[in-house]
């Protein structure tokens, strides 16, 4: 029998001290600490998927399967610094389809 | 899924239990941010209660009073139950239709680190009724003991960078057996310098939490943020105890709940209707 993979679809939101970091700083520093936290064989299995990200207000998708999904919150809720600036990554939403998540960054509902 | 979703959205009960007190910008810096991430309640270190009441005053007007006392949710519900259950259901309501309108709540407490028993002795009866809430943070089985015993302490508090931690089974009863819990707090997993250091404070909690939860003795999450940038909501913290073993449908009290009910059994005595033990005036 075929077992499917759920996905599911993180909506975050980046704070930060200084600059908003841009996608590729941030992909790096999130990949880096849940390879540090879950090892190499565990990063292969999440299925981490960066969909949308906004610089102006830092709120962006990050698409896992559902397995990794717990791992993937510790993951963010560690991260406290990109490249000497503090941040705080705070998860606004987890929906298992995109067109939730998409629709919770449009209506700005955590402003 | 549809647990976490709702969890997600109604994460509006977060707690810190334990922010330093440096000066009163910083406090500011804090407060701003708290609400900004949503938080219900902050318990501010070594800010007594007279000086937190002069902070309220200062910073709250007439028509933007967002900062409250616990003492001031108290009045409002104080006379509908004499039950504790029904009263910290009743505190926790209130709590929430504050919180919706971006209140906070500012508890203050102090964290006494005692090197003999004499002096945490000495220091308890001085302040006992200066803040809201009291923990002891020591290394000493000895004053551990005598703390777990004691009905002015709260907490007994263990950091994952400790390096003896004297926790043990007969300490761990004791705090069971008196109503009290254990604070672990989180900090060093953020602030590891490099991922030597962080494996040994995951193996410090790894050990303090499969203590805990084999003797079923509550504990609390905290994080003691040294700056706001180090806050974390209630869902966060619970994540972060996961990477210490701490498994997430078992603490789910540990990030509010047994907090507030610690703090509403210490507002409830310091109130001025209160009597005795079980008994007030009315």
């Amino acid at each position: 029998m075929v077992v499917l993979v759920r996905d599911r679809y993180v909506v975050f939101q980046v704070l930060c001290s200084g600059a908003i970091p841009d996608l590729s700083t941030l992909k790096r520093k999130i990949w880096s600490t849940y390879q540090t936290l879950f090892g190499l064989s565990g990063t292969s299995e999440a299925g981490l998927f960066f969909d949308t990200y906004d610089l102006e207000t830092g709120k962006g998708i990050i698409r896992c399967t559902s397995k990794s999904f717990s791992p993937l919150m510790t993951t963010l809720s560690l991260i406290q610094k990109i490249s000497d600036d503090l941040v705080i990554i705070v998860p606004l939403l987890v929906s298992g389809t995109i067109k939730k998540a998409k629709e919770c960054i449009e209506s700005n509902r955590f402003n | 899924m549809g647990k976490h979703l709702k969890e997600l959205i109604n994460n509006k009960l977060s707690c810190e239990n334990f922010v330093p007190f440096v000066n009163k910008e910083n406090l500011d810096h804090f407060v701003q941010f708290a609400r900004k991430l949503n938080f219900s309640m902050l318990v501010i270190d070594e800010l007594n209660r007279e000086t937190r009441d002069k902070y309220l005053r200062s910073v709250n007007t007439e028509k933007n009073h967002f900062l409250l006392s616990p003492m001031e949710i108290y009045d409002k519900i104080s006379k509908k139950s004499f039950s504790e259950e029904r009263l910290l259901s009743l505190f926790k309501q209130e709590l929430v239709s504050e919180s919706m309108k971006r209140s906070l709540m500012l508890v203050s407490r102090t964290t006494l680190q005692p090197e003999k028993l004499n002096d945490l002795k000495n220091n308890l009866s001085k302040i006992r009724r200066d803040y809201e809430l009291i923990s002891v943070k020591s290394s000493e089985k000895g004053i551990l003991n005598w703390a777990a015993h004691d009905r002015r302490i709260d907490y007994l508090t263990f950091f994952l960078n400790d390096e003896k931690v004297s926790l043990d089974s007969s300490i761990c009863s004791l705090v069971k057996q008196h109503k009290k819990y254990i604070e672990i707090v989180l900090l060093p997993l953020l602030t590891a310098r490099n991922d030597k250091e962080l494996s040994t404070y995951i193996r410090n909690g790894k050990k303090i939490v499969n203590l805990l939860i084999t003797l079923k003795v509550p504990f609390v999450l905290t994080i003691h943020p040294e700056s706001p940038y180090n806050l974390r909501n209630s869902l966060q913290l619970r994540y972060l105890g996961e990477l210490i073993s701490a498994p997430f449908n078992k603490t789910n009290a540990s990030v509010f709940t047994n907090q507030l009910s610690s703090l509403l059994h210490n507002v409830m005595k310091l109130h001025k209707s209160y009597l005795l033990e079980g008994v007030k005036g009315v």
